[in-house]
């Protein structure tokens, strides 16, 4: 029974707890006080080119031209104050929407007007709300057969006149979160060229460039936001990381990347009087763990990442043909490689 | 900072160094040309200019350009430009290509150094020409070709990449098929088939998949898929990913005669809608590599305090498993808008690895940020970060951004 009893009290909590935080999850919406009554003339029967004279023959380099007082003037003959009307008669953010729309949108009002014969509201369905936002969203562009089959194969230049100073992100159809990350490989293999209209050269090279690594998460350190693949304390969490998925850093980085980085802040078993980075057990001959053998198979990068090149000689001590290290090929090992080309011949050519 | 770092025998060769590095300083100038609006824009240049410092080490930067005109829209081009670092890295570049297209995209090509991103096969970066044809029955043509770009170092005899793919629209998505091969000092480093598909099966599932293969030492380097299913506020993804890091080394690496032991991730993830300003992630999966399994969790939220977004906090949980290796972390984020012109940040992550070996038994971190931004086009941000890591028992840095922007005609 007391179970029950507080099994309802906290459905009952979470109801209330919910009903107090309606606003900031966004489930109440929040009437902009001041915004235009919209809805007020809509059903007063007032049509919106009453108002938006210019809306019918606008195209698209007409600038934005918002009713003016004289507008007003025409039925509200009594004004109360002398300040202009959309001062307070008047959503900034939607005025702003306006005219951003017109700087990053080709977009002509008297191709849709007569379209939708002056039907305003099937995509400025805002105006049933009033202080909603009055832009359209992009879905309701879409709804239309022609921009959807503009969408569909990425040809965004049709609507959208420069991306990247527009600087829209795309939360509504591509949603760039943590899982991102993972599979944004598999987005680009088969539409790079959707990329692209967001994204330059410059932003794979990033990460993928073999130069260096210009780490754009750590030039907008202030976006605590955004997700990068070295986020937070990557730095302490590296080695747990890389042992976990093998391979993965080869994606964009060298080879010999850990032992670059290891060296410059000193952290190497190149260094005189530095420790040993493997554990004990990890080389045995006839007894021990011999563990190196195991881990080798298992991230055979990790052992290139400070054993390659010069370092490849410590291996080929034991590793070769008739020395104690034995063959280091697995069963049913084959490849193309002709016996003198490397690293065939350093164990199989005198 | 960083009690919770254990002092005993095991942990006597990390470093008990207290490093402190006040005066890091990142400096970010943006400086450009730029028109008011970009369709009317005759000509827009814009660089950026990235400056690092810490303490008496130098400093070093990166510079971005980006240049296009609208007398020739069918060109344009890029440059990134790492300036070198005073601890002694060079500098070198990582980006400097003319794109001519065009204009009804039916062909572009790009020549310079750059990254040629082609279906499935491995991301390459080369100074050379990549080409692609669109040609009709909705069939892509890609062929590209140079030198690859080796870090630190110039071009070198016998270096040489080349490399193509092929795709068609099948079944309402596409199909590729992709090979390149890549010679170091002339010895065959890398030669590769990637095969690459998506498709919208129904008009909520879409499937993904890219296998790459090695046909040197002939194994799959490479197979990743992903089937995600989404409706309204809900998206759920099933995924799957292979590598065998012996095919992704060269070639010429000793290493990569060490057979074929694939590492396997596959799992399931969601991210739910939960309220107009709340998004719920989750993420589970499995490793298996060379017979070890092991467990992958991330839990997530954020939620916006704001309609537009500029205000958030989140809080994300994380279990990564696997012997010896194991840790589990949480990162809680917050970001601020008092004003336009005003916004704080703060970001706090907690790491504690099952095994500390001596590095520590907790590695916190954290960053809190300041960012201002004028509206005559200044933007600065400064931020302490402070950690503690199994390399140094605490590192607190002061980080430091300065950009401006200028436009003209």
């Amino acid at each position: 029974m007391s179970l029950r009893v507080s099994r309802r009290t906290g459905a009952l909590l979470a109801l209330l707890l919910v009903g107090a935080c309606a606003g900031v999850l966004g489930l109440r919406h929040n009437v902009q006080s001041g915004a235009f009554p919209h809805r007020a003339h809509v059903l007063k029967g007032i049509r919106c080119n009453e108002c938006h004279t210019t809306i019918a023959t606008d195209g698209d380099e007409s600038p934005v031209v918002l009713p003016s007082d004289q507008s007003c003037l025409t039925c509200h003959q009594k004004p109360h104050d002398p300040r202009p009307c959309r001062d307070c008669h008047g959503s900034p953010d939607n005025s702003a929407a306006a005219v951003e729309a017109r700087t990053h949108l080709k977009f002509s009002h008297n191709q849709h007007v007569s379209k939708l014969s002056g039907d305003c509201v099937r995509c400025h369905t805002g105006v049933h709300d009033d202080g909603a936002a009055l832009r359209p969203q992009m879905a309701t562009c879409l709804a239309c057969h022609t921009h959807k089959a503009q969408f569909e194969p990425g040809k965004c230049e049709v609507c959208h006149k420069d991306l990247e100073t527009e600087r829209v992100l795309p939360a509504s159809h591509l949603v760039h979160d943590q899982a991102w990350l993972r599979n944004h490989g598999n987005a680009a293999a088969s539409s790079a060229s959707m990329c692209a209209t967001c994204h330059t050269q410059s932003s794979c090279a990033a990460c993928h460039g073999r130069t260096t690594a210009a780490l754009p998460g750590r030039l907008t350190f202030d976006n605590t936001m955004q997700n990068t693949i070295h986020q937070s304390g990557f730095a302490a969490r590296h080695a747990n990381e890389a042992h976990a998925a093998p391979g993965t850093c080869l994606a964009c980085h060298d080879q010999r990347s850990c032992r670059t980085c290891h060296e410059k802040r000193g952290v190497s078993a190149t260094f005189a009087g530095a420790r040993n980075p493997h554990p004990p057990g990890w080389v045995g001959i006839g007894s021990g763990d011999n563990a190196h053998g195991r881990e080798a198979r298992r991230d055979p990068a990790a052992c290139a990442a400070c054993h390659s090149g010069a370092g490849e000689q410590l291996c080929v001590g034991c590793h070769k043909v008739g020395g104690v290290g034995g063959n280091p090929h697995p069963p049913g090992y084959r490849s193309q490689q002709p016996m003198s080309a490397l690293p065939c011949r350093l164990c199989h050519l005198p | 900072m960083a009690s919770s770092v254990s002092d005993n025998a095991a942990s006597r060769h990390r470093s008990h160094c207290r490093h402190c590095t006040l005066g890091t300083l990142v400096v970010v100038a943006a400086l450009g040309a730029e028109g008011a609006s970009a369709s009317a824009d005759p000509l827009r240049l814009r660089a950026d200019a990235y400056a690092f410092g810490n303490g008496g080490n130098g400093g070093a930067g990166l510079l971005s350009l980006q240049g296009r005109d609208k007398f020739t829209p069918w060109l344009d081009a890029e440059a990134q430009i790492w300036l070198g670092a005073g601890d002694g890295s060079a500098g070198d570049v990582l980006i400097i290509a003319a794109n001519a297209r065009d204009l009804k995209g039916r062909a572009s090509v790009r020549v310079g150094r750059q990254l040629v991103v082609s279906g499935a096969l491995r991301p390459m970066h080369l100074d050379g020409v990549d080409a692609h044809v669109r040609a009709p029955a909705g069939i892509d043509v890609e062929a590209f070709a140079g030198f690859p770009v080796i870090a630190q170092s110039g071009p070198r005899q016998f270096d040489w990449l080349v490399g193509g793919r092929v795709s068609r629209r099948v079944w309402g998505g596409r199909l590729g098929l992709g090979a390149m091969e890549s010679r170091d000092r002339g010895a065959l480093d890398t030669r590769e088939i990637g095969i690459d598909g998506s498709w919208p099966v129904t008009k909520r599932i879409d499937l993904t998949t890219a296998v790459v293969l090695d046909t040197i030492r002939f194994g799959l380097a490479e197979t990743r898929a992903s089937a995600m299913w989404s409706k309204r506020t809900l998206r759920l993804e099933l995924f799957g990913v292979q590598r065998t890091a012996a095919h992704l080394l060269p070639a010429t690496s000793l290493f990569s005669v060490l057979g074929d032991v694939p590492a396997v991730r596959t799992g399931g993830a969601a991210r739910w809608r939960a309220a107009p300003r709340l998004d719920v992630t989750a993420t589970a999966g499995v490793r298996i590599i060379d017979g070890e399994i092991a467990e992958d969790l991330i839990a997530g939220t954020r939620l916006r305090l704001n309609d537009s977004g500029s205000s958030a906090v989140g809080l994300e949980l994380t279990r990564e498993g696997g012997a010896g290796y194991a840790w589990t972390g949480a990162r809680a984020t917050g970001r601020y808008t008092f004003c336009p012109a005003w916004m704080a940040s703060a970001e706090f992550e907690l790491a504690r690895p099952d095994d500390d070996r001596g590095r520590g038994k907790l590695w916190p971190w954290g960053l809190a940020a300041v960012t201002w931004r004028s509206e005559s086009k200044w933007d600065a941000a400064m931020a302490v970060e402070a950690s503690a890591s199994p390399e140094l028992r605490y590192r607190v840095d002061v980080l430091a951004r300065l950009s401006r922007r200028w436009e003209a005609l």
